[in-house]
């Protein structure tokens, strides 16, 4: 199986080694896992971007990257495809979710709104902090956005919340289908001080929602 | 089958016993002998393997949370297209012809054609109903992962029609999910 021996290096980011530029000439019978290598934007291997859904972007990326890919593309190169537009979209929100080489993508923001039909907030990465009241004299806080920091695992952060504030604390759906974390009790006052330390999320870009 | 997979289409999953590990290394291996030396690398004893259960009685093995190998009911083993890329050779190999490829990314299944025409091409002799990784000319890993639907000495004769069925595939949703939690 000589064409896969082609060795390719490591997985998002950096430039690759040069075994990988020679793309199919090194032989590496003994050398698995082989490091496989997904394009930054749509996460397919490079070779297929061009079958993907942004393919102009891939390859402007694969060529600040990666410019050995392309060269072995060169060759290849003729088939323009539509490509799955739904699927693509699909994946592309997840992985931003799943947090990982998201980052560059444009128009496929995580919409954040709030339960209740409050004002969403737009924008690329941002959390909305707001406080809802529950048999009138209780309260639940809940987060919205973390989902757009690719670094927050969403879970995680629910748990560590819950353990600062002993109180519970879940991830939840919102309506929009964005993930949400809710924090049965109010910490609206406490809560940014602890993302900015422990999640790293930076001030300004947390938003508090004056409870109505 | 997984083409608009997510994490949320998990419904459970749980942490298997040692016991049902070992026998499903031991199917493993029996399906993929080829796979022996990396096994351990694959599925490290030492990992925390779970199954995540999704729609249709499809469950998912993973270790640390990434999906490693994916079942139907009590089928066929197939490895997730990630794990095929880093262990090419685990699996009997097919290529597809170029212009398979775009269908083939959209979930269709592969027809006969594919397979004999020019660019297309069967390594091995396989019977119906067998595991095997898709390649497409000119590419270097593989595009999808499949079951054939007759056996290749068919798909060459009748070369008419679905010759394997198309399971996952680059872009679909399992691709996308590199990790459960």
């Amino acid at each position: 199986m000589a064409e896969f021996a082609a060795d390719v290096p490591d997985e998002g980011k950096g430039p690759p080694p040069a075994t990988a530029a020679s793309g199919g000439g090194g032989r590496e019978e003994d050398s698995y896992p082989l490091t496989i290598f997904y394009c930054g934007v749509c996460g397919l291997p490079p070779e297929y971007c061009e079958f993907g859904s942004t393919a102009e972007a891939c390859r402007a990326w694969a060529e600040a990257n990666c410019p050995e890919v392309l060269a072995v593309e060169e060759g290849i190169a003729g088939l323009e495809v539509q490509g799955d537009a739904g699927g693509e979209a699909a994946g592309g929100a997840e992985r931003a979710a799943g947090g990982e080489e998201e980052p560059k993508k444009k128009g496929k923001k995580v919409r954040i709104a709030k339960p209740g039909g409050k004002k969403a907030a737009g924008g690329e990465q941002r959390v909305v902090i707001g406080r809802l009241s529950r048999n009138r004299r209780k309260f639940v806080t809940v987060v919205g956005g973390l989902d757009t920091f690719p670094d927050v695992k969403i879970k995680d952060a629910a748990k560590k919340i819950g353990k600062q504030f002993a109180c519970g604390s879940s991830v939840s759906k919102a309506p929009s289908g964005a993930e949400e974390v809710v924090i049965q009790g109010d910490v609206l006052m406490d809560l940014p001080g602890f993302l900015e330390t422990t999640l790293n999320i930076p001030a300004a870009k947390i938003s508090v929602l004056s409870t109505s | 089958m997984f083409k608009r997979f997510s994490k949320d289409d998990v419904s459970s999953s749980s942490q298997v016993k040692s016991s049902v590990q070992r026998g499903f290394r031991a199917k493993l291996l029996e399906q993929f002998p080829n796979s022996e030396p990396y096994l351990e690398d694959i599925l490290p004893k030492k990992g925390n393997v779970t199954i995540a259960k999704c729609k249709d009685r499809v469950s998912l093995i993973c270790c640390d949370g990434v999906p490693l190998f994916f079942q139907q009911r009590d089928g066929h083993i197939f490895p997730t297209l990630r794990i095929l890329h880093k262990y090419p050779n685990m699996m009997p190999t097919m290529r597809v012809d170029k212009g398979a490829i775009s269908f083939v990314m959209n979930g269709a299944n592969i027809m006969c054609q594919g397979f004999t025409s020019k660019g297309g091409r069967i390594d091995t002799p396989l019977e119906a109903g067998a595991a095997v990784c898709i390649l497409a000319e000119g590419k270097k890993v593989a595009l999808a992962v499949g079951q054939t639907t007759m056996s290749t000495a068919d798909i060459q004769s009748v070369n008419k029609g679905i010759g394997v069925d198309n399971l996952h595939y680059l872009g679909d949703g399992l691709f996308g999910t590199k990790e459960l939690d």
